[in-house]
């Protein structure tokens, strides 16, 4: 085999190749075949070993470069997501420090209505002792006035007074509370059905 | 060439040589066959592959009538000698200490 039938049969099995690595590759075995000289012409084409062996060599090879040429193509498209994480990143203190502040603001409001609400149950409970102190005050006054001061009966008598006014008075305080405790438990209720009414139109959504 | 020479000591040997002086296929493919038993159309492919990686760059010289492809080296192609020199020297300084018995797998 010469030199010309070798390349003109290497460059029939190369033609798989795409355009540009086709004209490559039989540029450099041309290239090869020249620079070892016609002296070497047969031991190039030994080496080589035959065309279409050669061939498929060169393509098996070449075309698995075009796939890493070719991944880089998605690297540049990865190039632009790595970016846009990046900035998503740097932007995000702002976005965060933003998220952080709405929340602690709410927080804050919901920590404050809560305390409220408990503030108002402690009212309406030191009211509810208040009235059981009295109460308890009204019947001491009554016994210290039967066993104490019996030998007196204006005393006697104003222990009773006391103890029926104090009675009264504890009454009036604890139907009054009573009222509160009404009207507390009443719009807590309201607040409650209508925080759930938003909520479930949220999960609506 | 009784040892076989891996792909990445080939372009590693490529490089060094076309960082030294700008070179052409033939004289490149005849050095490295001095050390592997490589064929030429396992060689044109390496040779590819360290263009695609832009490690080398490639023009056309006109010599003795005919044309001639020269591969140049680029600045990323120097990087990557660099570390390529830095492995093979770790490489190729232990393979010489196990030989020379200095160096043995720690048993503790």
């Amino acid at each position: 085999m010469t030199k010309a039938d070798y390349l003109a049969e290497l460059e029939q099995h190369l033609r798989k190749l795409p355009k540009k690595d086709f004209h490559e590759a039989l540029d450099y075995f041309t290239e090869y075949f020249e620079e070892a000289g016609p002296e070497n012409e047969a031991d190039v084409i030994a080496e080589l070993g035959s065309p279409e062996e050669a061939a498929k060599d060169i393509i098996q090879n070449v075309l698995e470069k075009d796939d890493t040429v070719a991944q880089s193509k998605p690297k540049r498209s990865q190039q632009d997501w790595i970016t846009l994480i990046i900035l998503a990143i740097l932007a995000s203190p702002l976005l965060l420090l933003g998220a952080i502040i709405a929340l602690s603001v709410i927080i804050s409001v919901l920590i404050f209505a809560l305390s409220l609400l408990i503030f108002l149950a402690a009212m309406l409970g030191t009211g509810y002792l208040f009235a059981l102190a009295l109460v308890m005050l009204s019947f001491i006054t009554l016994f210290e006035a039967i066993f104490i001061f019996s030998s007196s009966w204006q005393a006697l008598l104003m222990g009773v007074g006391s103890f029926f006014a104090g009675i009264g008075v504890a009454i009036l305080i604890f139907l009054l509370l009573l009222k509160l405790s009404q009207l507390y438990g009443h719009y807590v209720m309201a607040i409650f059905k209508w925080l759930l009414r938003k909520w479930g139109k949220r999960h609506e959504k | 060439m009784t040892f076989p020479t891996s792909a990445t000591l080939i372009e590693f040997l490529i490089l060094t040589m076309v960082e030294q002086e700008d070179s052409y296929g033939y004289e490149i493919s005849q050095t490295i066959k001095l050390i592997a038993n490589i064929k030429e159309s396992t060689l044109y492919p390496i040779l590819k592959r360290l263009e695609s990686a832009h490690f080398v760059t490639t023009y056309s010289q006109e010599h003795q009538g005919r044309q001639r492809k020269y591969y140049s080296i680029t600045d990323l192609g120097r990087a990557q000698t660099a570390f390529l020199k830095e492995e093979w020297l770790r490489y190729s300084t232990a393979i010489n200490h196990i030989i020379e018995g200095r160096l043995r797998h720690d048993k503790s």
